[in-house]
């Protein structure tokens, strides 16, 4: 890479402040509900054992919004949650019906507002 | 015969940044370049005791703006037409001492929604727009909150949303990622790192977490030469420690989030591009607002073509419905290439959000994808990258302390 001829310095003007206490932007509590959202379509083993109800601060959003976007990326619309522990026998449509309904969810997205 | 800058072009990029209004972080540019239509300086709205509160310099880096000012439908509403309601009102951006107020509650504390950065607090944004093409004209695409404005960048469209709803009931027009991929594209949507995740495609989330990647993959991509046809970013929401203990700080300049790590990203996304010599040839980058965050501007919003959904009074909150036949207000946008013009100002020509997925659709898919009336009829700005190429010793670098 040629070294620039143009170059804009731009010095920081005052000390880093991190703030992992500070309380959460309404933008980021909005996220945190869609995340939770979306994180209901999971098997509840996949779950954040936070009640999303009580994450106040960045920090603990932070690691909210890790958990549950490392898990989607991960498990990728696998591990919806299961209607069945059990394999459930052939040609019931009962069963068939309750998975299609899932599947339709996730792949058209329709969920609560 | 098309533009070079044009022929030559491979990979679009936005960034899109969060909450802040044209004249808060580029009217003092007017001062030194009389085309940008900024701040003469005298502009004001009335204190909650009559008197005229006039902008000032004083926009700093943070410990303002603590009560984060109204930026959803009714505040919004409150701000461009200073309180006035029902048919036949006219918009006047009025109303934004008023609504400051009602949340700071405190007159001296509600001045700050008038206050602006003075360029030199804004080396980054300041050089980019006197450097290459500052848009005079580009507003958020309705008059509210990240969410339905980030969505009119994505889908063009909020299928109806006024708020922050991310569940699009009855999604008939695809993503800009999903046409992209489906054409045999490549797209993708950079977000900062997993703990500050993305903003608003959530449903692409859950069913294409291919498309996204970390900014630091960007930044790699930049380096070897592998950027997608398509690049979204988004900033860091939230402070927290990184991979490593280290410390990350927002970078969205979200009030209250440091400005400055604002400023930081920002050049940190354009050196990546620039620091790749095919790359920065090949490459548009826009640097954009989602929404004006509640902070003063003096451009009254225009109307604009419907996209066929209309939001009910329940859901603007305002006792009025709304066609989506107003765009929101006006808001900071930058388009970065070799190809512009050095000090382009983008004047008589309306833009909003919609323009993003509709110039991605038009360049590479060549106008072959369903989207609304109100997107396929809005502004392109490829048309910008007009000139020849730049020569390296007129482009800026930046070198950025920590």
């Amino acid at each position: 890479m040629a070294k620039h001829v143009y170059v804009v310095k731009v010095q920081r003007p005052h000390a880093k402040r991190f703030e992992p206490d500070r309380p959460i932007t309404d933008l980021v509590r909005n996220q945190l509900m869609h995340l939770s959202l979306a994180q209901r379509q999971l098997d509840k083993k996949h779950h954040h054992p936070a009640d999303v109800y009580s994450i106040k601060t960045d920090a603990q959003a932070a690691e909210f919004i890790r958990h549950v976007t490392a898990k989607l990326h991960s498990l990728k619309g696998k591990a919806a949650k299961p209607t069945r522990k059990a394999k459930p026998p052939k040609a019931k449509p009962r069963k068939s019906k309750s998975t299609t309904k899932s599947s339709r969810f996730m792949q058209k997205g329709k969920g609560r507002s | 015969m098309p533009p070079v800058g044009i022929d030559n072009l491979k990979h679009i990029v936005v960034l899109m940044m969060e909450n802040r209004s044209f004249d808060h972080m580029l009217g003092a540019l007017k001062k030194d370049d009389r085309r940008i239509d900024g701040l003469n300086g005298n502009e004001s709205n009335p204190g909650v005791d009559g008197n005229p509160v006039t902008v000032q310099a004083k926009a700093d880096y943070r410990d303002q703006l603590v009560h984060d000012p109204d930026h959803h439908f009714p505040g919004t509403d409150l701000q461009i037409f200073g309180g006035q309601t029902g048919a036949g009102r006219v918009a006047n951006m009025q109303g934004f001492v008023k609504s400051y107020y009602t949340q700071a509650k405190d007159a001296n504390l509600a001045k700050e929604i008038m206050y602006y950065f003075t360029p030199e607090k804004l080396p980054v944004l300041t050089t980019l727009a006197q450097e290459f093409a500052v848009f005079n004209r580009w507003f958020s695409s309705i008059p509210g909150p990240t969410i339905c404005n980030r969505a009119f960048a994505h889908y063009g469209t909020s299928f109806g949303q006024v708020g922050m709803n991310v569940f699009y009931i009855g999604k008939n027009i695809d993503s800009i990622y999903g046409r992209m991929i489906q054409a045999g594209k490549t797209a993708k949507i950079y977000y900062y790192d997993q703990q500050s995740s993305t903003m608003e495609i959530v449903n692409l989330l859950q069913h294409q977490p291919e498309v996204f990647g970390a900014f630091s993959q960007f930044v790699t991509d930049c380096k070897i030469g592998k950027l997608p046809d398509y690049s979204f970013i988004e900033p860091a929401y939230n402070d927290h420690t990184g991979p490593g203990g280290g410390e990350i700080l927002a970078s969205d300049q979200h009030p209250t989030h440091d400005v400055y790590e604002g400023e930081r990203f920002i050049s940190m996304v354009y050196n990546a591009i620039r620091g790749n010599d095919a790359l920065w040839s090949t490459t548009a980058l826009l640097v954009v607002y989602d929404e004006h965050g509640g902070l003063y501007d003096h451009v009254i919003p225009p109307a604009c073509t419907g996209d066929g959904f209309t939001a009910q009074p329940g859901d603007t909150g305002t006792a009025m419905p709304f066609a989506f036949d107003r765009l929101g207000v006006r808001v900071p946008a930058i388009l970065i290439s070799p190809y512009v013009p050095k000090g382009t100002v983008v004047d008589g020509r309306i833009f909003e959000h919609a323009c993003i997925p509709n110039t991605i659709t038009d360049f590479f898919l060549n106008g072959d994808a369903k989207r609304t009336g109100r997107e396929a009829k809005s502004e392109t700005f490829l048309d910008l990258l007009s000139g020849p190429m730049r020569t390296d010793d007129d482009i800026p670098w930046f070198e950025i302390g920590n």
